[in-house]
């Protein structure tokens, strides 16, 4: 579901990946690690297109949702309203509105914080924050699902929570790339990318 | 353009606009403090000086706390459209990158932004004008109120595109004082025009042409449509500008083949 073909890119004269090339298939969870400042998330940002790479060519087979590593959701907005940017982004707004309302909720129970629903994003904590960040990554029920550290500030609950969203996701054959500093659980991962000094090991 | 999107990106932008505390102080304050100290300040002496922009040699003869009225309320204008159009368009540019990801187009996240803008200046040149009349009866109100629309409009595209290129919020907002103090809030006021050496330079800057335009429709009977031409392309140019480099920055680059 994605191939990615001689990735490099530097900034000046600093080479943060170079000639990266792998293949990842539907149904599987991949972890991709490294040391701070290895190239994951610029590796992150040009798979999903925000960053252009001096060189290579990325395919994607499939609806992509991203997490990224900030929180990127409207601070001055409520819960709901990001959700219905994003919905309208992801072009569900024009669609059966019940269903993906029905996805949103459901989210919402999973990760535990539907009760902010109405609240301003400003006044939550970095946690619900984050939350609501993952959630607009998934509310499409994407195919291809690339995370970028996206449990930072999670609690050991909502963690618990996540991993088991994770996992239903890969049973139902979605391609999973997350960053990911904890590999304690590594076995549960189908691949692991190392990156190190511009390459994947 | 996709009017579903386009409209459910102008209601966020107006709500997160209005959600800003500082935004709506800035908006309702400002003009009222400024015109109350010209009020209380600017003498009831007669002045003279000329509409630079009539055809014809015009001058005009008002007194300096009329004339203050009229260039302080430009400033404002300058000042205001400015900042509220950066903050607009810089606090969620990276969000705003996230939406074009998901499926925006980066146009029309720009051009309901831009609604907004547009809107907002209305409400404050209506708010600034018929404050004005309280104080004197212009010659013609509209052709004025046309000027500070420019002037508006012109300073809203400028911060709007300082908002594309500069990151830091800081910066930003030195950018956008620092120009609108200079051009708006100095250099057209009318006094220190018509006594100004090297003329040119001041008559290239954004507010020239809208300040003269507000100037002369309130004090003179002058025609000034000439003007309006010159507004409305440093306004395109301004916004233009704002939205190539918005669209070229937000864009997905091209490496990429998805497959849907």
């Amino acid at each position: 579901m994605i191939t990615a073909k001689n990735i490099s890119k530097s900034y000046g004269k600093k080479e943060i990946l170079s000639n990266v090339s792998f293949a990842i298939g539907a149904g599987t969870l991949n972890a991709v690690v490294g040391e701070n400042g290895a190239g994951k998330s610029t590796l992150m940002k040009i798979l999903i297109g925000e960053l252009n790479a001096d060189k290579g060519m990325v395919i994607l087979n499939g609806k992509v949702g991203y997490c990224p590593q900030n929180s990127l959701i409207f601070s001055m907005l409520t819960v709901e309203e990001n959700f219905n940017y994003f919905a309208t982004a992801y072009g569900l707004a024009s669609q059966n509105k019940h269903l993906w309302i029905a996805r949103r909720n459901e989210l919402m129970d999973q990760l535990g914080f539907r009760k902010y629903l109405h609240y301003q994003v400003e006044h939550l904590s970095g946690g619900t924050q984050q939350k609501l960040n993952l959630s607009l990554a998934l509310i499409h029920e994407p195919d291809i699902l690339i995370l970028d550290e996206p449990y930072g500030a999670f609690d050991w609950t909502t963690y618990q929570h996540f991993r088991e969203i994770i996992f239903d996701l890969k049973d139902q054959g979605k391609c999973i790339v997350m960053v990911t500093h904890l590999l304690n659980d590594s076995e549960q991962f189908d691949k692991v990318f190392t990156l190190k000094e511009g390459s994947i090991q | 353009m996709r009017w579903n999107f386009f409209i459910t990106s102008l209601i966020m932008h107006f709500r997160m606009l209005v959600r800003q505390k500082i935004v709506l102080l800035l908006l309702l304050g400002i003009p009222v403090l400024f015109i109350f100290i010209v009020q209380l300040t600017a003498s009831k002496r007669q002045i003279f000086f000329e509409v630079a922009i009539a055809t014809t040699k015009t001058m005009i003869k008002a007194t300096e706390a009329n004339v203050s009225l009229i260039f302080v309320s430009m400033a404002t204008i300058g000042f205001l459209s400015s900042f509220v159009s950066l903050s607009l368009v810089q606090q969620y540019k990276n969000v705003n990158r996230r939406l074009v990801i998901c499926g925006y187009n980066p146009a029309e996240l720009m051009v309901s932004a831009l609604g907004v803008i547009f809107f907002i200046i209305v409400l404050l040149i209506l708010g600034i004008g018929f404050s004005i009349q309280f104080f004197f009866h212009p010659v013609h109100f509209w052709s004025m109120l046309l000027g500070m629309l420019f002037n508006g409009l012109v300073y809203g595209g400028y911060g709007m595109l300082a908002g594309c290129i500069i990151n830091g919020a800081l910066e930003g907002t030195l950018m956008v004082i620092l120009l609108a103090n200079i051009d708006a809030g100095w250099l057209q006021n009318p006094l220190i025009f018509s006594e100004a050496r090297n003329k040119i330079i001041i008559q290239l800057l954004p507010a020239y042409r809208p300040t003269q335009l507000s100037v002369g429709a309130a004090f003179t009977d002058v025609p000034l449509q000439t003007s309006i031409f010159i507004c409305f392309a440093y306004m395109l140019f301004f916004f233009g500008s704002a939205i190539i480099i918005s669209y070229y920055n937000m864009r997905i680059k091209r490496m990429h083949k998805i497959k849907k």
